[in-house]
């Protein structure tokens, strides 16, 4: 097992975000992880990154990745895990790669923290042979770049190179393609796919197109309003999802539907709870299409058959 | 620019003959008294013309390089100002450099430790430096290390037992040159730069504070970008994490202040710190020509103090693209 985290709990001011997950990544696979925005999924990356900001706490009963107890981990044990063994790619690229650096800077600071003592010109060398591992053309001439002369794509791309750097055993990928036009994000999910397959790290997608999720992942998790509603393979959960918000999420794909063209899309009704609001039951029930008294109680995760590791948080 | 320099013509013209004050009658004194004197002076002086054909006058003579003759000293207003620029700059930039060095890590410390103790001493003492009236303040710090402890100066910028010839008018470089140095070793150098130290203190309270203030919230909003956190989730250090990613970006808000602050303190600072401490350069000079209703003079030194200050943001937008080159890029494209 790559990571594996038990009842991990974030707090923002003291009020409880993200509740009691409880999930793991092993080596090689990838989870897809799918939610609206404000589910509390990136909150999730930024703990198993360490990087939380002020104000923000979690804690956990279990914690661990890449056989490091996170949380026991000290600054100095982050900082070589980041570099090291994990690495993260975000949303938006452009904004993610420093304006003022070139691009051989930053990606060099990558080259050389994973391996220290390297010399500046080897570092260079291993530079372009990251930037032409993720596709990217004339890589010399793009070491020179500057972050707002690249296109977003590109700029994903070196965002990789930079993560893939140190050749971790685990990347979190957080929304990758979101900010990307629609082609680009198949070459960009493309390009993860292969160098998953190269490599052998896993890899947790997070994003909230379950599409992506679909093409993609091995295992999928759904989150809702910080907590896990339900979680298993990609293909069964898709083709027969057990959570009614599960159910709503595949139903509001265009094409999904099995309506006809030009018809109105279908949508979950209302919108999510702010996810430090308190609710007693089900944090779904208020959406829901189908509630009875049983609703009310605090919902657990449950098998949904007997034969497969296939969770849902609800008790239909 | 050359707008701007012709509105700073026409002020520095108009403002300083719109003041009370007779310029003949200071010259001349009590004697002004003989009508056939006072209209002597005023013909000798130009000031017969009506003011468009004195103001075109001046300008025409400006655009030739001649900014006319002080009405007190009867030398050329270039050479007079000229000549005591380099201690006006030289005090400026000293206090400038004392500002920067403490106020900018003063502010980078106060963003990283944000509401800590530390921060909350260096915000307290900045603002307190900002409040500060510089004219008390030099007089304070007059009194504690000059008559106090005696261990600085009270004025001026170097003591009357050296002799130092005047070759880049920095007395700082020029202490250092060869000859002095043979005949009178460092001491002479000490001397001007203890002599230094109080007026550059008391100019660089204000710009210290400033410095400190603009760092702390240029930083604040640059640590929470996202190149803060990819370079966190690089496994940087702490240390590069602010040095190397977040300082540079915070820097253009910095340098801006730092341009503003620069032709401030030298002027405006200039010309309470140099009466305080005798300190012999323009702004001192200028205070004395206003006293003497010296308009040539006065009028000059505006025009003077107008091209340094565009000359000074002119260097500013260089330096934004050289900190930050998508700046720089958008600004070559307008």
């Amino acid at each position: 097992m790559i990571l594996s985290v038990k009842n991990l709990s974030i707090e923002i001011d003291g009020k409880p975000a993200v509740r009691g997950l409880t999930f793991y990544v092993a080596a090689g696979e990838v989870l897809g992880v799918v939610g609206e925005s404000g589910c509390g999924k990136s909150m999730v990356n930024m703990a198993l990154m360490g990087l939380l900001p002020d104000g923000v706490n979690a804690s956990a009963e279990q914690m661990e990745a890449c056989s490091v107890d996170l949380l026991r981990a000290g600054p100095r044990d982050w900082r070589a895990l980041r570099g090291g063994k994990m690495a993260m790619i975000f949303q938006n690229p452009m904004s993610a790669l420093n304006p003022c650096l070139t691009v051989e800077r930053q990606l060099k600071e990558s080259v050389l923290q994973a391996r220290t003592g390297m010399s500046r010109a080897s570092a260079r060398a291993e530079a372009l042979r990251l930037l032409d591992r993720v596709g990217i053309a004339h890589a010399g001439a793009r070491l020179k770049s500057y972050p707002h002369e690249l296109s977003g794509g590109m700029a994903q791309r070196i965002m990789i190179a930079m993560a893939v750097a140190s050749a971790p055993q685990l990347m979190i990928a957080d929304e990758p393609t979101t900010a990307l036009d629609v082609t680009v994000q198949a070459q960009i999910l493309q390009l993860l796919e292969e160098i998953r397959r190269d490599t052998g790290m896993a890899l947790i997608l997070v994003s909230h197109d379950i599409g992506v999720i679909e093409q993609c992942a091995h295992r999928v998790q759904v989150m809702y309003s910080g907590q896990i509603v339900e979680s298993g393979d990609v293909g069964e959960v898709i083709a027969s999802p057990c959570h009614p918000y599960t159910r709503g999420l595949v139903a509001a794909q265009p094409g999904r539907s099995g309506l006809p063209p030009k018809s109105r899309l279908t949508t979950i009704d209302g919108s999510v709870i702010p996810i430090t609001e308190e609710v007693e039951g089900c944090r779904f029930r208020l959406r829901c299409s189908r509630t009875d008294h049983r609703c009310e109680q605090p919902q657990r995760m449950r098998r949904a058959a007997a034969n497969s590791y296939r969770e849902s948080r609800c008790h239909w | 620019m050359a707008t701007t320099l012709l509105g700073v013509t026409l002020l520095a013209f108009f403002l300083i003959r719109v003041a009370p004050g007779d310029p003949v009658l200071l010259l001349i004194g009590e004697r002004g008294s003989d009508p056939e004197q006072y209209r002597e002076m005023v013909v000798r002086l130009g000031l017969d013309n009506s003011l468009i054909v004195q103001y075109l006058q001046f300008v025409v003579s400006a655009l030739q390089g001649d900014l006319g003759v002080s009405v007190v000293s009867q030398q050329s207003v270039i050479g007079e100002l000229l000549a005591r620029w380099p201690a006006t700059i030289e005090l400026g930039v000293s206090a400038l450099l004392i500002a920067c060095l403490l106020g900018v890590p003063a502010g980078v410390i106060a963003a990283v430790y944000r509401n800590s103790v530390a921060d909350f001493l260096i915000m307290s003492v900045s603002i307190f430096g900002y409040s500060i009236p510089v004219f008390w303040w030099g007089l304070v710090l007059i009194m504690c290390f000059s008559i106090g402890l005696d261990i600085t100066p009270v004025a001026g910028r170097i003591d009357i037992l050296y002799d130092i010839p005047p070759v880049t008018g920095f007395m700082l470089m020029d202490t250092l040159a060869p000859q002095v140095v043979q005949e009178y070793g460092f001491s002479a150098f000490g001397s001007a730069l203890g002599h230094l130290v109080l007026p550059a203190l008391t100019m660089a309270t204000i710009p210290l504070a400033v410095f400190a203030r603009t760092t702390r919230s240029s930083m604040l909003e640059v640590l929470s970008e996202d190149y803060v956190r990819t370079a966190r989730a690089k496994g940087l250090s702490e240390f590069r994490v602010i040095w190397r990613h977040a300082f540079r970006n915070a820097l253009i808000p910095i340098v801006t202040v730092g341009g503003v602050l620069f032709v401030t303190t030298v002027i405006t600072g200039a010309i309470l710190t140099e009466t305080i401490f005798a300190w012999p350069g323009v702004g001192r000079y200028i205070v004395n020509s206003v006293y003497a209703r010296d308009y040539p003079v006065i009028q000059a030194s505006i025009l003077l103090i107008g091209i340094f200050v565009v000359l000074v943001n002119g260097l500013i937008d260089y330096l934004y693209g050289a900190i930050n080159p998508a700046v720089g890029r958008r600004d070559s494209a307008s």
